[in-house]
């Protein structure tokens, strides 16, 4: 002991600081290398940001559009032009489509053969996983969405309502009950591939009432 | 005038008496001067700066090599403030741009709103396409329920709006707030975003006046 109290070498006090030293040293890394993690984790929820404000961007556009000029981007398949049973109503559709591959984020991402896309009459969810680890980023609609094609919303109406809702067969219920119906319907996720393109139509249900035939819009999201 | 020469007296006392005994002063304690139970502070600048000055050269010429062994402590613990300096401006420019997110990604669809409720048929008139202020009228009147109800079928639920309709001399000014919608979700103390689009408004058939509508949507639990 006296000799422990005598030692004028000081390697008690090369030691500690020297493990103080590797101790900062190892949080310090520590602190960089969970940084530049997060960076990633974020760069991944800001693609996935992106992609859904994008698409819903796409959704308002045509849910505003007045008319069949106002395409956002015109379909040219020619595919979903024509209603059958309303072939009246087509100059006051607007239809279009959005594909997540013809955006560069969503080929450049890493998650582009893993993304779940999620859609219903209130909001899209994009999903998916990284590292073990889940990212979501939902945005909600501005206009009124339904999950399905015109052919399904007419079959649709005319069970409920004994009409398909077009110019020529206009429904005659009020509207808090046509809207409550339209917002039960919707709630249903549709899940769509990210590799197909989406089309988007904006289809108007025509309601008569006593003051005559009125109309309004809702955007139709479909593979 | 008297009080004043009082003063001057004074004054001039306490400064000869001043120069008198600074010099006792600073010799004795300061204890010894005064009475007891008195507390004073005197600044003794002439005898403060030597040392530090003598500390400073004797510091710069010592050889004994204090500070060397523990420099990687020191330059160590230097990166570590840096980094956590680093961090917070990054962790406070994120929670800022947080705070702002609301107004920075609504403002777009408050704008799409605006932009189409001006197309909107039923506030306008038949022929001109100006907003007509008796639609207004009825729109913004309690009984208007019906009116309102067209108008805001087009739209999701997701977004808490009204519109406000306001000629720009602001003479005249209609609000239109959906029935379905709680008035606690328009209090004044919400956070909101609001967007403008120029509208022509026609008060009756012989005058028309410019103006605005305006779409303010309110911040809610889900956006």
């Amino acid at each position: 002991m006296r000799n422990f109290a005598q030692d004028d070498s000081a390697w008690a006090d090369f030691l500690i600081s020297k493990a103080a030293l590797i101790l900062a040293s190892v949080i310090l890394f520590a602190g960089i290398f969970h940084l530049a993690a997060s960076f990633k984790e974020l760069e991944i929820q800001e693609q996935l940001d992106f992609l859904s404000r994008d698409f819903k961007t796409a959704v308002d556009m045509i849910g505003s559009s007045n008319s069949g000029s106002d395409n956002l981007r015109p379909d040219n398949s020619g595919s979903d032009n024509s209603d059958p049973g309303n072939p009246g109503s087509n100059n006051l559709q607007a239809d279009g489509y959005y594909c997540f591959e013809d955006e560069e984020i969503f080929r450049n991402s890493p998650f582009m053969e893993d993304l779940k896309i999620k859609v219903s009459g209130e909001y899209i969810c994009l999903e998916t996983k990284y590292r073990e680890r889940s990212f979501r980023a939902v945005k909600p609609f501005t206009f009124r969405v339904l999950p399905f094609n015109e052919s399904v919303l007419h079959e649709k109406l005319s069970t409920k309502f004994g009409a398909q809702g077009g110019e020529e067969t206009p429904l005659t219920a009020d509207y808090a009950e046509i809207e409550a119906f339209l917002q039960a319907v919707g709630t249903d996720e549709a899940v769509l591939d990210p590799n197909e393109k989406i089309s988007l139509k904006k289809e108007l249900i025509y309601v008569k009432d006593e003051e005559g035939i009125s109309a309004f819009g809702c955007v139709l999201v479909y593979q | 005038m008297r009080r004043e020469f009082l003063l001057l007296a004074v004054s001039l006392f306490i400064n000869d008496w001043l120069k008198v005994h600074l010099k006792s002063i600073l010799k004795n304690p300061i204890e010894k001067l005064l009475p007891k139970d008195w507390l004073v502070t005197v600044y003794l600048p002439c005898t403060a700066i030597k040392p530090v000055k003598q500390k400073c050269s004797v510091m710069f010429t010592d050889e004994r090599a204090i500070i060397e062994p523990h420099a990687d402590l020191l330059s160590i613990a230097l990166a570590v403030t840096g980094f956590m300096v680093f961090a917070a401006l990054i962790s406070q420019t994120y929670f800022g741009y947080e705070d702002r997110s609301f107004a920075l990604e609504n403002y777009e669809s408050a704008s799409l709103l605006a932009e189409t409720l001006a197309d909107n048929p039923i506030l306008k008139t038949g022929s001109s396409g100006l907003l007509s202020a008796t639609a207004l009228d009825s729109l913004s009147d309690p009984d208007g329920f019906n009116e309102r109800e067209r108008l805001f079928a087009n739209f999701s639920g997701n977004y808490r709006f009204l519109v406000e309709i306001r000629t720009e001399d602001a003479q005249c000014c209609w609000r239109i707030v959906p029935d379905n919608v709680e008035p606690e979700a328009f209090a004044d103390g919400k956070e909101k975003v609001a967007a403008s689009v120029p509208v022509v408004i026609e008060l009756n058939p012989a005058q028309s006046v410019p103006g605005f509508l305006t779409v303010v949507i309110y911040k809610t639990a889900w956006m």
